[in-house]
């Protein structure tokens, strides 16, 4: 019983050690900022991380291109969905502005409540500290 | 300084004064012509003589062939610059005038298409609009909804297009439609 109670001690000490060092290894500033809308402004705004590590199964952020429109949406923890496009077929300052979000990105799209259309400008920001855990 | 002349005398002596001033201007012009003519006159003559001569000769107009040399390489790079340069504005016109062209024929076959859409395009168009009209009555955006919506999209011209997004896009905005699904709304 002693010897078993010991040995089971052991095990648990080096697994603690093993974890406090295993999360030590992610060092560096982390921000996870979840999906907001703002109704007054006509904004949504969110990171990939932040929705991906949420806690709740309900909010996402997401940016969408094809040959005939590109197209922003965000749902927030409330389920609130918003979504804006861009008009006609996607040109060289849509594509690369799609093709600058990535895992590590932030951004901020603004819809105009009469056309649905987006409104610039669209806020995109890419930082070391929102990569994914 | 001046010169008082005899009155009765006076046209005598002007006349002797002219024609003294004519002599004397007439000299001078001989006395220095060898020299004007070397150095403003005649083209700059190419030396033979080594560089040291050279030098000395140049301060009476002369040009040492080296210099010659050195102006001929200077002349020959300019004008290789400013023909290149004239080359790229050529170049640049021609390919501001063909893309002008083609924005203007882009432009025109567009606008020929958005002029005149066919019956299948009309007939997309009138289904995409019966999707987000059934869908308004239930306030849900389905995946099948979506699926519908989008399948017509790929045949519409670009301003209808645009117009059943824009619908779509201001029902969801405004909370008259919710998608039950996760993702883009087309």
């Amino acid at each position: 019983m002693g010897f078993a109670f010991k040995r089971w001690a052991l095990v648990g000490a080096v697994s603690g050690f093993g974890v406090v060092f295993a999360a030590s290894a992610y060092a560096g500033y982390a921000w996870t900022p979840a999906v907001y809308i703002d109704n007054t402004n006509h904004t949504a705004e969110g990171s990939f991380v932040g929705a991906r590590t949420s806690g709740n199964s309900v909010e996402y952020i997401g940016v969408t291109i094809n040959d005939f429109a590109v197209t922003y949406y965000a749902q927030d923890a409330s389920g609130t969905y918003r979504s804006c496009g861009h008009p006609g077929a996607p040109g060289t300052t849509e594509r690369i502005e799609v093709s600058t979000i990535s895992n590590q990105s932030w951004f901020r799209f603004k819809w105009d409540p009469n056309t649905g259309y987006c409104v610039a400008p669209l806020d995109i920001q890419n930082n070391s500290f929102m990569s994914s855990p | 300084m001046s010169i008082v002349f005899p009155n009765r005398s006076s046209s005598k002596a002007k006349a002797l004064i002219l024609i003294g001033t004519l002599v004397g201007i007439g000299g001078l012009g001989y006395w220095s012509g060898g020299r004007v003519k070397s150095a403003t006159a005649s083209a700059p003559t190419v030396a033979n003589e080594p560089t040291q001569v050279g030098s000395e000769k140049k301060s009476q107009g002369y040009v040492t062939r080296d210099e010659l040399s050195a102006l001929r390489v200077e002349m020959r790079a300019e004008f290789r610059e400013v023909t290149q340069a004239l080359g790229a504005l050529q170049s640049a016109t021609t390919s501001a005038a063909n893309a002008a062209a083609a924005k203007t024929t882009g432009a025109a076959s567009e606008g020929n298409a958005e002029s005149a859409p066919d019956e299948n395009q009309i007939r997309e168009y009138d289904k995409s609009k019966t999707v987000i009209q059934g869908a308004l009555r239930t306030g849900t955006w389905s995946a099948d909804d979506r699926r519908a919506f989008r399948a017509s999209l790929e045949t519409l011209p670009s301003s209808m297009r645009d117009e059943v997004i824009s619908q779509l896009l201001v029902a969801i905005n405004s909370d008259r439609l919710k998608p039950n699904y996760k993702g883009p709304p087309f």
